[in-house]
């Protein structure tokens, strides 16, 4: 029978890997400017001192980071000091610390040489590892881990993974594409079956920023998430489990938000608004709204405007958009303190005209809106409109690669709703 | 589908306005009328309740206020009739079908429309003269877009400016060749913060090689402190050695002169001690003995130039003067003053001897003066001598008498030349009047010619008898004779009446000639007493005795010259008793002045006898007063340099007592000193000698006590030098142990060493700071985080450009592919049909529409020769024709193949002239039978030439 102990998970720490969402950041400057970019520069490691301050909130035994600390192998003086630094302090709460690194900052590449304390385990690269846990001089848990040597690992890294007899509780900690989820890159890829028959109690894992609880027992097979979201994919919501373990009993899960900044995206139709003001009010609303939800946290915030109206000319073809931006941006920033970031205001708002109705009638327009539905499925014609993209593609690789199917669906609707713009005559 | 019927409620101009089933009738069907009487209005509303009101860009909201509103009646090919209202603020649209059921826009779009769009149809189906000629204006590579406008619904305009807006936007964006475009500036950008990251990213092996360089250093450093204290220490000890030796040996020198000085030391000291007194007070005099001594030789010499001075200014006064004379003279200030007085007075008493003839002088000549003048005076009176015996007033008032005896004489000629003239006009007057009496009489008329007509008429009556011949001849007669007896009776009496006033005027006459006659009478013993008076007159005044007024004035002007002349004269009358009396004056005067000269001349005398009894008693020569002043002068000269002589004599006795006294003192101290006398000559160099003899003695025993001094603190010093009196025995012994040269060789030594070692360790120094520094700096950089958060940054920027490139250029893309299909598909039969238009349009100029192989947007016209002309360069009536031509071929097309509608013209052929007009006429009548047409106009030809050449047309005046 184990001992009662608890732990916290983290993965995909990413630490100093850029926040997106400022593109345009012109229209405000300043310490406003400053305290926006700084607290985006620094939201990685805000939220990795939140995990520490949990740490000792909760007087976990450990803490485990399973892989993607850094954000790439080159991993950068500031992350790595700042990394010392909070293991240094989680040692004098005499909290340990475990390690893996994953895909993103395997064991190569540029790194300072530090001293590191000795409550710190990084797991080898390419073998597992295993590091006892002791209370008192009583063993309570045993925690076993692989780094990754290179980026690009296809070897299933679970199978070199096998509890020793003994173990009171154990812990693997690996970085990996369970269940081969094709939305993520597939490395170290290996399936549920993989982790169960390696023994463990708990599988503290990395690589899928969506925490995600793939078993809740027997083993406990978790992904815990990004701990802070960078960019629109990885909106909402962001951090670390909190896994205490009693005697005998279940283990037991607790959520713990983490983040610094959080992305969000707001859906807005304009159907029913007639003029610029309209919308600015509908839009300070929300962002106050947004502000309250998430009180003493920084939001960056994208809005999405649908619908079919009127105001759809004046954002497509005026400063309409820009100008309500730059007045939300005045509104919402500080020179320091939690921030409200209206990052972009996205069109996809068209013409009040019937697009179908439009593509029927024998018109120019009507010509071209059947021409771009049945670029939909005919492949000449698509091929054709790809022709027409491909001088850019070749000019701005490896930063631009050519549309994928859905994009392009996309983007054809995108051209559809302009040339309506541009050619519809209203009545 | 066609109109069947319409109703107006409200709109513009139009209130319930109806036209009936059967003014649709017609093919075509006009609607004529003036100028704002409603034809626009009434295709606007057509085509309001079809599409709505809003896209009118007329006013449809009538004058009232009120919501436009009305129906009409569609009837479709089959027969059906189906009412189309639209109403309210919102246009609702109410479709009524035959059988009473109610649809909305949807019915009629697809139903009855055939789903044609409201732009198409205002486009093709509903043309006034302004969608016409829009196309004139347009750029040849519009007129495509316009053609493809005419039949799609879309603005040229328009057209061309979203291709150009498409075009724009991606060039601006991207160009593969460009470097100023977004998406290029944003590639170039994110290579360079890639390559700044990957430097950046090198920081943690910088950092590894900063520490192990860092420890390094910091060993070096730590060695070389230890060896710089240690080298330290030895330059303190060396520079006591060497700061000591110094001293150390001027202490070692002294203590041997000490010895040498107090071996020396001798019994004579004691006798100097006993005269020191005597020596001092005779060495403090022996400067005043010297200059007392060098006084008395200045004083002989200045004794002796005194009584050679004194000499010569007892001989300047003049022989017999010597000092016994001189000192006892009276020199005070006031005898000056007396002898300056008694000058003043000579002075004072010549001036007014000279003055005094000066007087006499003047006097003389002004006298002399006075009688030359009064002399001249005479001499002009005796020139005006006296004329006659009859004064100058008694001339003047004799010669204004005659004057006024003149005029009056001149006066009663005249008059009396008058009278004379007037009795003359009277006497001419009766002879007038008398001759008038005379004509008078003869002029009055006789009585027998009223008689011999009375008589005349008697003879006819009597001859032609008693009818009414000789009645009327009788009655004439009389009448005649009536007439005239009574005129000459009215002129009788009138010439009566005129000689009784012509008799009285003559009576009148008479009297005056009487009365003229005694009036000339009285004038002439008047100028008769006037010439007797004249007479005297000119005796008096001595005038000729034929004197006129003519010699008047010249006599007056005679008798002035005379005043002035008796003013001249009175004049030096008076000048002369003028000078008279200052000539009297003059000779009081002369005779005062000479009285005052002799008087002057007695005071001189008295003057010269005081002066020389002043003389004599002060003692003084007898010289005059000015000369004494000079005498007095060197007398008192020569009385100082006599006193001055005397002082100096005394001076020179005191100072040969002082000397004598000092040098015997000088020869008592220098025998108890055992030292030879002198005299006054050498009494100075014998006091320079014992003085010096007591000096040396003095500094001798000065250096004793100077050197035991100096002796101590030197020891105090090389004390405070060791820092403890166990050191300084170690320090005294090494400074007798070493040299000079050896410690200071060793400390140079020392000093390279320390300096090198100094600027190792000040290098050392900074590299360690700016290894710290880079530490820091890397431990604390933000720069990667920046780097990359700007690589974000950028990626985000690109990524919205990219995709907006993207957008803009399919949809350019998909344009040109709708145009090609266009092209394709739809032009050749809308131009083939335009083609059959043309000809008659343009009376047979043209007759072929096309668009040029590769040039699909440009639109030309085929003349039957062959020769072709682009539509740019059409003229404005041809231009519209084209277009017309174009619009009736859409419009067949669109009927033909789609849906067959009504077709309205608003004026559209104003352009045209006749025989092109009736060309379009009959393509009209040609399309009526499968159109129908509604053609809305003002002018009066055109509606007749079309009710000439189709009569099946309906008329609606408006």
């Amino acid at each position: 029978m184990s001992e009662e102990f608890s732990f916290i998970h983290a993965a995909d720490l990413h630490l100093d890997s850029p926040f997106s969402g400022f593109e345009q950041c012109g229209d405000v400057d300043g310490p406003e400017k400053e305290n926006v970019l700084r607290q985006l520069r620094n939201c990685t490691f805000d939220a990795l001192d939140n995990i520490v301050a949990e740490c000792i909130r909760y007087q976990v035994d450990f803490l485990v980071l399973s892989g993607d600390v850094y954000d790439s192998g080159d991993r950068g003086m500031r992350a790595e000091l700042h990394l010392k630094k909070v293991v240094e302090k989680l040692g004098e709460h005499g909290i340990l610390v475990f390690i893996a690194y994953g895909n993103h900052d395997y064991d190569r590449g540029n790194r300072a040489r530090l001293s590191w304390p000795s409550n710190v385990y990084f797991f080898s690269a390419g073998e597992v590892d295993c590091f006892p846990v002791t209370r008192q001089g009583k063993e309570i848990a045993r925690i076993y881990g692989i780094s990754y040597p290179c980026r690009d690992v296809q070897e299933n890294y679970a199978l070199r993974f096998k509890r020793q007899p003994g173990d009171p509780f154990a812990v693997g900690v690996l970085h990996c594409n369970a269940g081969g989820a094709a939305e993520h890159a597939n490395y170290a890829p290996c399936k549920i079956e993989n982790l169960i028959n390696a023994g463990m109690d708990y599988w503290a894992l990395g690589h899928v920023h969506t925490r995600e609880v793939l078993r809740g027992s027997g083993p406990c097979i978790v992904y815990p998430g990004i701990p802070q979201g960078r960019n629109p994919r990885e909106a909402g919501e962001k951090g670390c489990y909190l896994v205490n373990v009693s005697g005998g009993g279940p283990v037991e899960l607790t959520f713990l938000s983490v983040d610094s900044v959080r992305w969000t995206e707001i859906n807005v139709s304009i159907d029913d608004m007639q003029v610029e003001e309209d919308l600015l009010k509908h839009l300070d609303a929300e962002l106050r709204r947004v502000a309250g939800d998430f009180s003493g946290r920084s939001v960056v915030c994208r809005f999405n405007l649908t619908g079919r109206g009127s105001l759809h000319s004046y954002l497509r073809h005026g400063s309409t958009a820009s100008d309500i931006l730059t007045e939300l941006r005045r509104n919402f920033t500080a020179a320091e303190g939690p921030f409200v970031w209206p990052e972009s205001i996205r069109c996809c708002t068209g013409q009040p005209v019937d697009i179908e109705n439009a593509g029927r009638e024998e018109t120019l327009l009507g010509d071209l809106l059947s021409l771009g539905k049945e670029a939909y499925a005919n492949e000449d014609l698509r091929q054709q409109l790809r022709d027409s993209m491909v001088s850019l593609e070749k000019r701005a690789s490896p930063h631009v690669s050519s549309p994928g199917e859905e994009e392009f669906n996309e983007l054809i609707e995108e051209a559809l709703d302009l040339a309506a713009d541009l050619l519809w005559e209203e009545e | 589908m066609k109109l069947a019927g319409l109703h107006v409620q409200n709109y513009g101009v139009l209130q319930d306005f109806t036209l009936e089933r059967e003014c649709f009738c017609g093919a075509p069907m006009i609607i004529y009328g003036p100028n704002e009487a409603g034809k626009s209005t009434l295709m606007s509303f057509i085509r309001g309740i079809l599409f709505g009101f809003k896209g009118e860009g007329r006013k449809p909201v009538p004058v009232d206020g009120a919501a436009p509103g009305g129906w009409i009646y569609l009837e479709d090919s089959a027969g059906q009739v189906f009412r189309v209202q639209r109403s309210g603020k919102r246009g609702k649209l109410v479709v009524e079908l035959p059988g009473g059921e109610k649809e909305g826009e949807g019915y009629l779009k697809n139903n009855l429309l055939g789903g044609v769009s409201p732009v198409l149809f205002k486009n093709v189906f509903s043309v006034g003269i302004d969608e016409l000629r829009k196309m004139e204006d347009l750029k040849k590579e519009e007129v495509s877009a316009h053609i493809y406008g005419a039949g799609t619904g879309i603005n040229p305009d328009r057209l061309a400016r979203a291709a150009s807006y498409l075009q724009n936007g991606a060039r601006d964006l991207y160009n593969p060749r460009g470097r100023k475009q977004v998406i290029n500036q944003l590639l170039d950008n994110i290579k360079e913060t890639e390559r700044k990251i990957r430097q950046l990213e090198r920081e943690p092996a910088r950092y590894r090689e900063l520490k192990e360089d860092l420890s390094g250093l910091e060993e070096k450093q730590k060695n070389l402190n230890r060896r710089q204290k240690e080298l330290q220490q030895r330059k303190k000890q060396l520079e006591s050695l060497l700061n000591a030796r110094g001293p150390w040996l001027k202490m070692q020198n002294t203590r041997a002169r000490l010895d040498d000085i107090q071996a020396k030391s001798t019994a004579a000291g004691n006798e100097i001690e006993s005269q020191r007194a005597a020596i001092k007070a005779l060495g403090s005099e022996k400067n005043l003995f010297l200059e007392k001594k060098q006084k008395i030789s200045e004083e002989e010499a200045r004794l002796e130039q005194l009584e050679a001075q004194v000499k010569e200014q007892l001989a300047d006064l003049g022989p017999g003067w010597d000092e016994e004379k001189v000192l006892p003279l009276d020199l005070f200030l006031a005898l000056y003053r007396q002898v300056e007085g008694y000058e003043e007075k000579f002075s004072k008493c010549r001036e007014n001897i000279n003055q005094a003839e000066q007087h006499v002088k003047y006097c003389s000549r002004d006298a002399a003066a006075c009688k030359k003048d009064l002399g001249d005076i005479d001499k002009k009176l005796d020139a005006f001598a006296a004329k006659g015996d009859i004064s100058l007033q008694e001339k003047e008032s004799a010669l204004e008498e005659l004057n006024g005896i003149l005029q009056e004489r001149e006066r009663l000629q005249t008059v009396l030349h008058g009278d004379r003239q007037r009795s003359d006009d009277l006497n001419s007057r009766k002879e007038f009047i008398e001759r008038s009496l005379e004509d008078l009489q003869n002029s009055r008329k006789p009585a027998w010619t009223c008689l011999f007509f009375a008589a005349v008429g008697g003879a006819a009556f009597y001859v032609l008898g008693f009818n009414p011949a000789g009645f009327i001849s009788f009655a004439g007669g009389a009448v005649l004779a009536l007439v005239l007896g009574l005129r000459c009776k009215k002129w009788n009496d009138a010439v009566s009446a005129r000689q009784e006033q012509v008799r009285e005027e003559r009576k009148k006459i008479s009297r005056e000639q009487e009365q003229l006659e005694h009036a000339v009478g009285n004038k002439e013993e008047d100028l008769n007493n006037i010439e007797y008076r004249k007479q005297e007159l000119t005796c008096k005044l001595d005038f000729s005795p034929g004197f006129t007024r003519e010699e008047l004035n010249h006599a007056r002007r005679e008798l002035e010259r005379e005043k002035r002349k008796q003013l001249e004269k009175e004049q030096l009358e008076n000048q002369k008793e003028k000078t008279r009396k200052v000539l009297e004056q003059l000779q009081n005067e002369l005779k005062c002045a000479g009285e005052k000269q002799e008087e002057c001349m007695e005071e001189l005398n008295q003057l010269n006898s005081e002066w020389q009894n002043f003389c004599r008693e002060k003692g003084l020569p007898q010289l005059g007063p000015r000369d004494m002043t000079a005498f007095l002068n060197l007398a008192g000269k020569a009385r100082e340099t006599i006193n001055k002589m005397k002082l100096c004599r005394e001076e020179k006795s005191r100072l040969e007592e002082y000397v004598n006294n000092y040098v015997q003192r000088l020869n008592s101290t220098a025998a108890a000193l055992q030292k030879e006398t002198t005299g006054i000559e050498n009494a100075g160099e014998l006091a320079a000698v014992l003085e010096k003899l007591v000096e040396e003695h003095d500094e001798v025993m000065n250096t004793q006590k100077q050197l035991q001094d100096w002796l101590e603190e030197t020891r105090e010093h090389l004390l405070s030098i060791a820092g403890g009196a166990g050191a300084l025995d170690k320090l005294l012994a090494e400074l007798d142990q070493t040299s000079r040269e050896e410690n200071n060789e060793e400390m140079d030594d020392i000093n390279e060493e320390l300096k090198k070692s100094g600027e190792h360790l000040e290098q050392l120094n900074k590299d360690i700071a700016e290894k710290n520094v880079e530490l820091r700096e890397l431990e604390n950089s933000e720069e990667l985080s920046r780097a990359r958060q700007q690589k974000v940054v950028l990626e985000e920027q690109l990524a919205y450009s990219v995709r907006q490139w993207r957008v803009y250029t399919l949809c350019s893309a998909l344009l040109s592919a709708a145009r090609q299909k266009y092209e394709r598909e739809r032009q050749p039969s809308v131009l083939k049909k335009a083609s059959l238009y043309i000809e008659p349009v343009t009376g047979g100029r043209y007759n072929r529409v096309i668009t040029p192989v590769g040039a699909p947007d440009q639109l030309e016209v085929e003349q039957p020769a062959g020769e072709r002309v682009k539509a740019g360069d059409l003229s404005r009536g041809a231009a519209n024709q084209l277009y017309l031509s174009l619009r009736l071929s859409l419009a067949r097309h669109y009927s033909s193949t789609v849906w067959p509608l009504p077709v309205m013209l608003d004026d559209v052929m104003v352009d045209f002239d006749p025989g092109r007009l009736a060309g379009a006429v009959n393509i009209l009548k040609k399309i009526t039978p499968h159109h129908q047409v509604l053609f809305f106009t003002c002018h009066k030809h055109v509606l007749d030439l079309i009710a000439e050449v189709i009569p099946e047309y309906t008329c609606v005046s408006l």
